[in-house]
């Protein structure tokens, strides 16, 4: 009797799909492992960051109490910050009005008086009131506010309101706004 | 039938198990990957932009920490008082008239007229009040300013008339814009009075000079700007120019104005009956 293997070649096919299978499981199971690792290692990180940010945050806690602590030191120090800005803006203010009345208190005559002042502080406009004891004098003062040496420190210069005094003194107005970039301005 | 269907998967599972183990495990990595990786990443960047966050945080707290440290021993910080002589944050009336009464004696010239419209007076405590914890910085407009500009500032305004020898008048307008608290003539008028003979002739020769009455306004300036403090904010940092100023106003003269803090005298009369209030006081 002769045996007759019918499923001879089927075997070999589910042998071979089986080494296949077991080639792809193997791949898988490396692929598996891979990924549980992945996500172990990512919950061991999210924990480990959790903790610093904790730490972190327990660290600013104490800073921030810290400078509680300071509190009133920090305020005094704003306020004179603060007021040293605004003194240096009111010394700018008023500079202007300081270095005008030196500069011509210097460059008119002797007998030639600054006997009014009107500053607007806002605006910057100082109006001066300007007396000269008699014509000439006066004449020489306009030659002298029509130089270009002297003008040019100067945004605006106007002379109006000139007349003669009971006391037989003339005088004028000079309204005037300083050059903020001229050299005259100093804080004294 | 059912019998069918157990052995086809019998004969599937001996076949095929393999393959049915690596969907099994496919499988699990999708479910590790949607539930586990993904969620875990989008913390993590979470965390990480939140630890970037904190760590500026404590770095800007600790910078800040070191400065307030510095300040307390810094030298704009150690003369502080003198800033606040020169520009007060409470109503300088006091020290105004005080001052006032200083560079009249220094430069010996006497007032004719003084006019004054302090309105409300500040209480020295006035510092806490402008600290203001809730809201952000504000200013406050000067009232009497033109402009609508902000100003964290306002001031007394006086006239006055004096009268004196034209040199002290002119020393006097000197000395008042170099006394704390900050003082800044904005108007003046200068009339010199001229002697008649028989008044020359009569003087003698100190009082040869010539004598003037001079009308000004002066203003004379306060602090009223508040505050914002937090934990968080950085700290305001002093220019150059500021420091220069910060010089300049040392040089200013000190006013003689002295707050007083002790009672002066208790012989005083019971104007409101309250009992046992003289030997209370005493």
């Amino acid at each position: 009797m002769i045996d007759i293997n019918f499923l001879r070649y089927q075997k070999q096919a589910l042998t071979k799909q089986a080494k296949k299978d077991k080639q792809i499981f193997k791949i898988s199971v490396g692929i598996t492992i891979a990924t549980v690792l992945l996500s172990l290692g990512l919950i061991g990180l999210t924990f480990f960051l959790n903790n610093h940010t904790g730490k972190i945050t327990q660290k600013i806690s104490l800073t921030t109490e810290e400078i509680e602590k300071y509190k009133e030191t920090e305020a005094s120090y704003i306020f004179l910050i603060n007021k040293l800005k605004i003194i240096r803006e009111l010394f700018e203010l008023r500079a202007d009005k300081q270095a005008a009345i030196h500069f011509f208190d210097n460059l008119f005559p002797a007998d030639v008086e600054i006997s009014g002042i009107r500053y607007e502080i806002e605006e910057g406009i100082l109006s001066l009131k300007i007396t000269s004891p008699h014509i000439f004098r006066l004449e020489e003062v306009f030659t002298i506010l029509k130089e270009p040496n002297i003008k040019k420190h100067f945004l605006t210069m106007n002379r109006s309101n000139l007349k003669r005094e009971q006391n037989a003194k003339y005088s004028f107005q000079l309204v005037l706004s300083l050059d903020k970039n001229s050299d005259l301005i100093s804080y004294d | 039938m059912k019998k069918n269907q157990e052995q086809n998967f019998k004969l599937f599972y001996n076949n095929r198990k393999y393959l049915l183990f690596t969907v099994l495990l496919i499988w699990l990595c999708g479910v590790l990957a949607l539930f586990v990786i993904k969620p875990q990443l989008a913390k993590i960047k979470e965390i990480r932009s939140e630890h970037g966050e904190k760590n500026s945080e404590l770095e800007l707290l600790v910078h800040k920490r070191r400065e307030l440290a510095q300040v307390l021993t810094s030298d704009e910080f150690q003369k502080k008082e003198k800033v606040d002589e020169v520009l007060p944050s409470h109503k300088p009336l006091l020290e105004l008239l005080t001052n006032l009464n200083q560079a009249a004696k220094k430069t010996k010239i006497s007032f004719v007229n003084l006019e004054l419209n302090p309105g409300l007076i500040a209480s020295p405590a006035a510092d806490l009040n402008l600290e203001d914890k809730n809201t952000s910085t504000r200013t406050r407009q000067a009232k009497k300013s033109t402009s609508n500009t902000n100003k964290n500032y306002d001031y007394i305004e006086v006239s006055l008339a004096i009268k004196g020898q034209t040199q002290n008048v002119e020393e006097f307008m000197r000395v008042l814009e170099k006394i704390a608290p900050l003082t800044t003539i904005t108007d003046f008028n200068i009339n010199n009075q001229e002697k008649t003979r028989q008044e020359l002739q009569s003087s003698t020769a100190a009082d040869l000079s010539q004598v003037s009455t001079a009308t000004m306004t002066i203003l004379t300036y306060y602090y009223t700007q508040t505050i914002k403090i937090s934990s968080s904010s950085r700290m305001p940092s002093v220019g150059e120019e500021e420091l220069a100023i910060f010089e300049k106003i040392q040089e200013l003269l000190p006013s003689d104005f002295q707050m007083q803090t002790t009672l002066q005298s208790t012989d005083l009369e019971d104007i409101f009956g309250i009992e046992n209030l003289v030997e209370k006081m005493k």
